[in-house]
This record gives structure tokens, C-alpha cells and sequence, in this order.
């Protein structure tokens, strides 16, 4: 029986061989891209401009140490031409395995967005579960920030769009791979949540995410952004945000609510008029107050504070009625849940700038918070 | 039945997600696609009782033992022949495929000679086992993986990437007609019991084919179905699903598992994969190669002794996958694949005739 087993062993070994390595490249000769920013070129012969933001890995995190990067720029025609030129630059691999963040410039999300998403899709490298967003400016300002909160390279703008760090209402963010879909769909538009630079008087510079861009496609491609209250909004209702604090302020009662359950639910119906109907309950505790809270007049105010969010949403959706987006996905849920043959997306198109807005809200104080 | 039969039904339909059937299902997405599934699982099923049942009636005997009592010799012969090329291309579908995953993901510095050569390594060991010993390692290969499959489309069901609006679009068109393409495609999901035809062989002891676990397997079979196809759809558009070579690698990549040792689950996705795919061609290569063997041992090809007819198959599975994988280009791999798969049903149903034939040709006997 022993002489038998000489022969598996002997081939593995033979094999074993062949495993030294010719296809991976150790780590230390790998440097990791973990931004990728696009713009459009200033030069008018190129069309792209490359930003790469390289981290320079660091055995041990001092206080007060400036976290190393390494940024590339590279103009050219076409993305990955820019990105071979950039390897001639740098002695280590290039390996995008770990880009978490794409930041494309605000120029150069038009026609063109389409071949860059195309690129980013076809790479296998990229990971799909990158977040996308647009840059207000140009990505390569966005990469050249160095906020003083930033501990590990490129930590800040991964720590905000994970919610894992910061947690806010304002921060929309969006996979690489949700965003491919929305944008290719027909009957959802794709959003971009939109990065800007903020300098304070000690010229410390943070991100701000406070605003998303909509994307809608086709021959009349436009980009539709929202303010910071209406990107609130919009997070709720499109990616059911909880903690959304909304300020009520008439004559007699001025205070601030903030919600810690929201229940959204939306229906659809085109007869005899497209009409969408928002059924939305919500709770949640007082957390500033202007004067005496009375127990008494909770009902007045859960009143106070349904008018206010009604009137919010109505405002955003009729918003986005008349600039013709549709980043929630009315169309999609036209298009699922009608049996028709005909061209369904193309009804829904005729019917959406007409259809009306019914939201009825149900909102309850639960608590006063700590005091009365 | 013996749990083994049910683990090769369950091996081949945790294979079907990896390479290219989910793209050849998706094509057909907005025609008639439910349709076909729900065709195709009811059509397998119904072949999957008539073929075990018959299976049941000679306990400890494959096929190439009953061909050989029942049927003229040259009949046998020529029968065994094709069955063992079908089954080797079989396996060299799910070669193809998973050798361009992992140059493209794994190994992409890696010449396919060598990427092939090392999965034929191990499957060539897995040929060479005994029947017995197969069935161990598939037990083993799915009892590794099975859990953190199930546990990845779960995961992917409730993930926020998920669009189940976008994902039940497939089901506003079923008015249109199912394709014979599709259902033969889904077809391969519920035909891991053909597999008995070598396997009947370990079972000596009398079987009981029960109705219940059968429905089980129709129902579990079905879900499977939909899930490799409305999955994608969800994560990628019905839109968006259409261009994407591998739509099941490109969706495990859009899943993110925050809090887990592997935030990428594209990673565990490919390995879990690659145990899959190679046992699933091992069962296959094993069944084609005990079919071949029934063919001809080449009993005057010997060294000292040793009969090396079967090394002639070995040699050949490895020459003609090599130069098979060298040569083909990935879009006419698939094309070539979908040809393959609409060949599914007329062989089957050439199968069960042959079945019925020698049930007859044994009852005369007897009488």
C-alpha cells in the first residue's frame, strides 16, 4: 500500500512547482489606488483627465502625522490609456482592487457618462460596490483635500458614505453597481450624491455631502440637483432614512421634531388620473423647544408637524415632476405591476407630468425627551 | 432513495448559477422566461420519475450493464460511445466557462494552459476514483459549501441593493410564449439525477422512490431557477442584466457584507464556486469516463501487466480540453454551449425509450 501513495505525492509536488507565483505579485510590489477621480481634460485635444489617489501603506498611526498619499494625473482620449501612462510613472503595480470611492468631475457627467460607467463596469478590478459620486468642481480638487480628521488615506470619504463613521440624512450614497442600474433602467433616474469642498477661516478643509444630482438619460440628458433640505427628504424617501428632524416654526409654536421610525409606503394608480398616494407614519421625540412643552396640546402639535412634512414632500416630488425625473421609481413600479404589451414606459412617460400628489401623513410625538 | 441521489439533483442545481446559464436564461427575460422555467421543471421532474423508476427496478446495474444484457452488442457499443463524449462535454462546458473566470479573476497573468491543466489534476483523480468515493467527496464538496451559498442568496434577497420591483418585471410577460431554447437550458438545473445511469451501480440494496421529496425537489428546483435568474435582474436592471457576460460573478460583486471577515463577497463567491464547479466535473467526467469504459478497455494495451486502456481517455480528456479551451473565443463558447443544452431533451427522450424497450424486452424474459 505505502509505494501507491508515491505517485499523488510526487505529482503534487511536481505541481506545486508551477504555483511559484508567476501570477500574483507579492503586496510590496503593489501600491493600492483608493480613489479614482474623472474630469474633463482643460486640454482641448484630450478628452479625460485621470486623478488617481494612491495610499502609501504605514506600519504604525501617529497622532498628529499627515496620512501619505500619492496623487497621479494623467490626461488623454480614453480612461485606460491614461491609466497606462500612469504606470510608467510609478514603480509599483497599480491594483484598483481596493478603489472605494469614484468621484466623477461635474464637466464631464453629460454623454460621456455612459463610457466611463461602461469602463469601470467592464474592468474586473473595480469593485462594484465602489460608492459614485459627482464632485461640485472638479475630482481632483475633491482628492487634493486633506481633511485634519482623516486618519488612515482616504479614510474620510470612505468612513462617510459607509455610515459606519458619520451618520446623517443629508449623505445619500450609492454603489457603483445600484447607480449602473438606475441609469440603464428605464423608468428610474440615476442620482449622484454631490461632494463639495467646505475651507473654514483656519483653512481646514472638509467634505460636504450634503446634496444629490439626478441624473436623467436619454437624448435630452440633464442633471437636476437638490438643495440640502430637499436631499433630506429625498433620502427618506427613497432609502427609508429614519433620523430626519424637521423644524416646525409658526406664530404661536416653534420647535424641532426628530423622528426615529418612519414607515413610507406609496401607491400607484392611473384611472381614472395618474395619481400617487404617500402613506407615511412616523414617531418621534421633541428635541428643541421654544417655550413650555404642554401635554395637553400634544395633538396640536403632532397637527403642526403633519402639515409641515406634507408640505415638504409635496414640495420635492412636485419638484421633480416638472423637471421630469423620476429618481424613486415611479416608472419602475408602473412598469412591474401593469400586465399590458404595449410600450408601458412610454404611457407612464405621457401620464407622469400629469399625475397628482396625495400624501397623508400620521405623525405622533412618542416623548418629550429627557425634560418636559 | 439513497441521500446521495438527492445530493447529485442539489449539485446541479447550485452548479447551474456559475457560468453561462444564467446569461443564456436571461436573454430570453422579457419573453416568456417564467413560462419556460415553469415548463422545464415540470417537464425534468416528469423525466426524473420515469428514468429513476425504471433505474430502481435493476438495484447494483448502470446502464452500461443493462445495455450490454439487453441490447445487440454493436448497439451498446455505439450507444456507450456517445453517452461518454455527451458527458465529457458536459464537463468541458463548465470548464470553459470557469477557466475564463479565473483568468479573468483569480489569475489573469496565468496562461488558460496551465489554469486548465491545474483543474485537470484534481478532476483527473476524481475520474479515477471509485464510484463510491465520488459520491463521498461530493457529500463533503456540498456540505462545505452549501451552507455559505444559501447564506449569500439570502443575504443578496434582503440587501438594499436589491430591487424586488425591478426583479418581478419578468412576471408582467407572461403572455408571451415560453422558447424551447430557455426551457432546455432550465432544464439542466433538475437533471442531476441522469447521473443514476453510472450511480445505480453503489445502490445495491432495493430503492423506494417516494412521491413527497420528489415534489420537494421540484418546488426547491424551481426557487433555484428564479433565484439565479430574478437575483441578477434585481441588482442589475432588467435593462442593465443583458450585457453582462457573467451576470451571477457580476451581481456577488455588487453584494457588500459590512461586518463580515470578507467585505467583497465576489472573493467567497469565486472560491465556493471553484470547489463547486470542479466537483460537478468530476461527477461528470467520471459518469462519461464509466460510459467510455463500457465502450472498449483497450484490453491489448498493456505495460507489464498493467492495463492502461483507460490512461487513452485520460490522455484524450486532456488533450481535446486543452485545445478546446486554447481555441475557443468566449461569445462563440456560448453559443456553443446553448446548442449543446437544446440537445438535452431529444436525448432524454431517446433515453427513456431505450429504458422502456429493455423494461420490455425483461418482462418477456420473465414471461
Amino acid at each position: 500500500m505505502r509505494h501507491k501513495l508515491h505517485y499523488p505525492l510526487l505529482i503534487i509536488i511536481f505541481m506545486s512547482g508551477l504555483l511559484t507565483g508567476c501570477g500574483f505579485k507579492d503586496i510590496d510590489k503593489r501600491i493600492f489606488v483608493t480613489n479614482i477621480g474623472i474630469d474633463r481634460s482643460t486640454d482641448e485635444k484630450e478628452l479625460y483627465k485621470v486623478t488617481l489617489r494612491l495610499a502609501i501603506p504605514s506600519g504604525n498611526i501617529k497622532q498628529g502625522q499627515d496620512q501619505e498619499y500619492v496623487l497621479l494625473v494623467e490626461d488623454n482620449m480614453t480612461i485606460s490609456h491614461a491609466v497606462r501612462k500612469m504606470k510608467s510613472e510609478i514603480d509599483k503595480e497599480l491594483d484598483f482592487a481596493h478603489a472605494k470611492v469614484i468621484i466623477l468631475g461635474e464637466d464631464v457627467v453629460d454623454e460621456n457618462l455612459y463610457d466611463i460607467i461602461d469602463w469601470l463596469a467592464r474592468r474586473r478590478d473595480i469593485q462594484k460596490i465602489a460608492w459614485i459620486t459627482m464632485a461640485k468642481g472638479t475630482a481632483e480638487d475633491i482628492l487634493k483635500a486633506r481633511p485634519k480628521s482623516e486618519r488612515l488615506a482616504s479614510e474620510a470619504l470612505i468612513n462617510i458614505f459607509d455610515k459606519i463613521g458619520t451618520e446623517s440624512p443629508y449623505i445619500h450614497s450609492e454603489y457603483f453597481s445600484e447607480f449602473r442600474r438606475d441609469l440603464y433602467e428605464k423608468g428610474i433616474d440615476a442620482v449622484f450624491p454631490v461632494i463639495d469642498l467646505k475651507k473654514s477661516e483656519d483653512k481646514n478643509e472638509t467634505y460636504s455631502i450634503n446634496k444629490v444630482a439626478i441624473y436623467r438619460a436619454g437624448e435630452e440628458w440633464k442633471v437636476v440637483n437638490l438643495d440640502p433640505e430637499e436631499t433630506r427628504i429625498f433620502n427618506m424617501l427613497k432609502d427609508f432614512e429614519q433620523n430626519v428632524g424637521f423644524v416646525i416654526d409658526t406664530e404661536k409654536e416653534k420647535f424641532l421634531y426628530a423622528t426615529d421610525i418612519i414607515k413610507i409606503k406609496y401607491k400607484l394608480t392611473d384611472q381614472p388620473k395618474p395619481k400617487i398616494t404617500y402613506d407615511i407614519m412616523m414617531q418621534g421625540i421633541l428635541e428643541e423647544k421654544e417655550g413650555v412643552f404642554k401635554q395637553e396640546k400634544v395633538k396640536q402639535y403632532n397637527k403642526l408637524i403633519e402639515q409641515e412634512v406634507k408640505k415638504q414632500i409635496e414640495d420635492l416630488l412636485n419638484k421633480l415632476k416638472e423637471e421630469n425625473v423620476d429618481p424613486i421609481g415611479f416608472g419602475v413600479r408602473y412598469k412591474s405591476t401593469r400586465f399590458t404589451q404595449e410600450d408601458r414606459i412610454e404611457k407612464w412617460n405621457r401620464l407622469y407630468p400629469d399625475v397628482l400628489f396625495d400624501i397623508k401623513v400620521k405623525a405622533m410625538i412618542k416623548s418629550s425627551g429627557v425634560t418636559e | 432513495m439513497s441521500r446521495y441521489y438527492y445530493y447529485l439533483l442539489i449539485l446541479n442545481m447550485l452548479a447551474n448559477i456559475t457560468v453561462f446559464t444564467p446569461k443564456l436564461l436571461l436573454e430570453k427575460r422579457t419573453n416568456g422566461m417564467i413560462g419556460s422555467l415553469i415548463i422545464a421543471v415540470i417537464l425534468g421532474i416528469t423525466f426524473l420519475w420515469i428514468i429513476t423508476k425504471i433505474f430502481i427496478k435493476f438495484p447494483g446495474r448502470g446502464l452500461p450493464e443493462l445495455l450490454e444484457s439487453y441490447t445487440p452488442k454493436w448497439f451498446a457499443k455505439l450507444y456507450l460511445l456517445g453517452a461518454g463524449l455527451t458527458w465529457y462535454v458536459a464537463g468541458i462546458t463548465t470548464l470553459i466557462g470557469y477557466s475564463f473566470l479565473s483568468k479573468r479573476y483569480l489569475n489573469p497573468d496565468m496562461s488558460l494552459t496551465m489554469i486548465v491543466s491545474i483543474f485537470l489534476v484534481v478532476i483527473t483523480f476524481g475520474i479515477l476514483m471509485k464510484s463510491q468515493k465520488v459520491l463521498y467527496a461530493l457529500e463533503f464538496a456540498l456540505a462545505l459549501c452549501a451552507p455559505i451559498i444559501i447564506v449569500i442568496i439570502i443575504k443578496a434577497s434582503f440587501s438594499d441593493s436589491m430591487n424586488w420591483e425591478i426583479a418581478r418585471m419578468p412576471f408582467t410577460y407572461y403572455r408571451n410564449l415560453p422558447s424551447y431554447e430557455t426551457i432546455s437550458v432550465a432544464m439542466f438545473s433538475v437533471l442531476g439525477y441522469i447521473n443514476i445511469s453510472i450511480f445505480n451501480r453503489e445502490w445495491k440494496k432495493p430503492q423506494k422512490l417516494k412521491i413527497g421529496p420528489i415534489a420537494g425537489i421540484g418546488l426547491l428546483a424551481f426557487i433555484n431557477l428564479l433565484t439565479t435568474t430574478l437575483i441578477p435582474i434585481g441588482f442589475n436592471g432588467i435593462d442593465g442584466v443583458g450585457d453582462i457576460v457573467y451576470p451571477w460573478i457580476f451581481t456577488s460583486d455588487s453584494i457588500r457584507m459590512e461586518f463580515f471577515f470578507l467585505e467583497r463577497v465576489f472573493i467567497m463567491f469565486l472560491l465556493l464556486y471553484l470547489v463547486i464547479s470542479l466537483i460537478s466535473m468530476v461527477i461528470h467526467w467520471h459518469v462519461g469516463f464509466q460510459f467510455l469504459m463500457g465502450f472498449s478497455t483497450f484490453p491489448f494495451i498493456k505495460w507489464k501487466k498493467h492495463q492502461l486502456g483507460k490512461y487513452v481517455y485520460i490522455a484524450f480528456f486532456w488533450i481535446a480540453s486543452i485545445q478546446i479551451v486554447n481555441r475557443i473565443p468566449e461569445f462563440q463558447a456560448i453559443s456553443f454551449i446553448k446548442l449543446y443544452l437544446s440537445l438535452i431533451i431529444p436525448y432524454i427522450t431517446f433515453m427513456v425509450l431505450l429504458l422502456f424497450f429493455i423494461v420490455r424486452k425483461v418482462k418477456k424474459n420473465e414471461a
